[in-house]
């Protein structure tokens, strides 16, 4: 009888050890989803505003200006990779677009100047230049 | 009996140190949350400062605020010395009004808003200045062997609806014009090109986050502009300030403060 009610203690107690640990590998993965999309979600505003900002750093046009010569060009370290996954920045007519194509997301952000922006990267290094030709144009590509 | 206890006891340390880690773990989280909100509306706040610095873009709606725009001073010197003198057989004696004339024609004006024209003495309080066409006229006293500074400045770009005020005198002293220098400023028009398409269209337009827009004089603390969403009690707001130089309501330039929240 003693070491039936010893075997039902065992029992219990393991089952309750599995039930705990279980839980507490189901909030920390909850956690952890949940921070990974904030992180996504902040990453990707994070590089629209390095890119904008880096933007407004170089470009400042003026009456008069030299054509076909390269007015500004700004080096930039992006991350390589948002929330552990590669992504892919590009312009899009005036605006910047992020697309992560593994969780199927795609945001895009206003630089804000209404001129001629082209050219993409995947994160790394990357140059950012403002041509002067008949219309202003930035370009953007990874420094290889 | 001392089994069950040893397991009670058990699990209630492993609830516990669970627990604290939990709780840790969560707060560390929020912490780099708060940290990581914070530190992307103060990029955003650095972008929406250089209003001050840049002009409107559209593309065709609105898509940057920008309220600077360049205006332009002088300085003119009145110096009631024998030398300068219109009448060289005269000697320098007080002169209730000292009239001062000069023409935007002759400074190689040719598109002024004559409007704008604002004369400060000594430059630091405006005086009445006669606008005649592309003539400026000004009157002040002075004593003999004394000389005074005006700051003027006019605006080619803006549409300043102030009225000419009269001015009379005669004019005693050959003044000396000093060249025309181009500023930067806040422009008023500007300003009010900004109050006039609205809080919620120039967010959708530009992209931008909840913000809001506030320039103050700093002589008198009076608020020039005060644009944007109502700051809420409770959220992560980023407030960024700096001195700007503006145009107010009459043409006339002052120092203020800028500061954008964005939340």
């Amino acid at each position: 009888m003693k070491g039936q009610s010893s075997l039902i203690g065992h029992t219990i107690a393991f089952a309750l050890s599995i039930g705990l640990i279980s839980a507490l590998v189901v909030a920390l993965s909850s956690v952890q989803t949940n921070y990974r999309e904030f992180t996504i979600d902040h990453e990707i505003g994070n590089v629209c505003n390095m890119v904008k900002n880096s933007v407004e750093k170089i470009y400042w046009p003026s009456s008069y200006m030299p054509i076909n010569t390269t007015m500004g060009r700004i080096v930039i370290e992006l991350p390589e990779k948002i929330g552990d996954i590669g992504y892919e920045a590009r312009f899009d007519n005036t605006s910047l677009k992020v697309e992560m194509n593994e969780l199927a997301i795609n945001r895009s952000c206003e630089m804000g100047f209404n001129i001629s922006f082209s050219g993409r990267t995947d994160g790394g290094r990357t140059v950012i230049k403002w041509l002067a030709e008949s219309k202003n144009k930035i370009i953007m590509e990874r420094e290889i | 009996m001392a089994t069950q206890i040893d397991f009670i006891v058990a699990a209630g340390v492993f609830i516990l140190i669970t627990g604290f880690v939990l709780f840790f773990t969560t707060d560390y989280l929020e912490t780099i949350r708060t940290s990581v909100k914070i530190a992307e509306l103060r990029s955003d706040a650095m972008s929406l400062l250089s209003l001050a610095d840049r002009d409107f873009e559209y593309a065709p709606q609105t898509t940057r605020i920008g309220l600077h725009s360049y205006a332009y001073r002088l300085w003119i010197l009145v110096n009631n010395t024998q030398e300068n003198l219109v009448n060289q057989s005269l000697a320098p004696i007080r002169l209730e009004n000292e009239l001062v004339t000069f023409s935007y024609a002759q400074l190689g004006f040719g598109s002024v808003d004559y409007n704008s024209t604002a004369v400060y003495e000594n430059g630091t309080h405006e005086i009445a200045r006669q606008v005649s066409g592309n003539t400026v006229s000004f009157s002040t006293a002075i004593d003999a062997s004394e000389e005074k500074w005006f700051l003027v400045y006019f605006d080619d770009d803006s549409n300043f609806t102030r009225s000419s005020d009269n001015v009379s005198g005669s004019s005693n002293i050959t003044e000396k014009i000093f060249p025309v220098y181009k500023i930067s400023l806040v422009q008023y028009k500007k300003i009010q090109t900004v109050e006039s398409l609205g809080y919620e269209s120039l967010r959708n337009t530009t992209g931008a986050k909840n913000f809001r827009i506030t320039i103050t004089d700093i002589s008198d603390s009076q608020n020039i502009l005060d644009f944007g969403g109502t700051v809420p009690k409770e959220a992560n707001v980023v407030a960024l300030d700096r001195r700007v130089i503006f145009q107010n309501e009459t043409g006339g330039i002052r120092s203020g403060d800028l500061i954008v929240k964005i939340w």
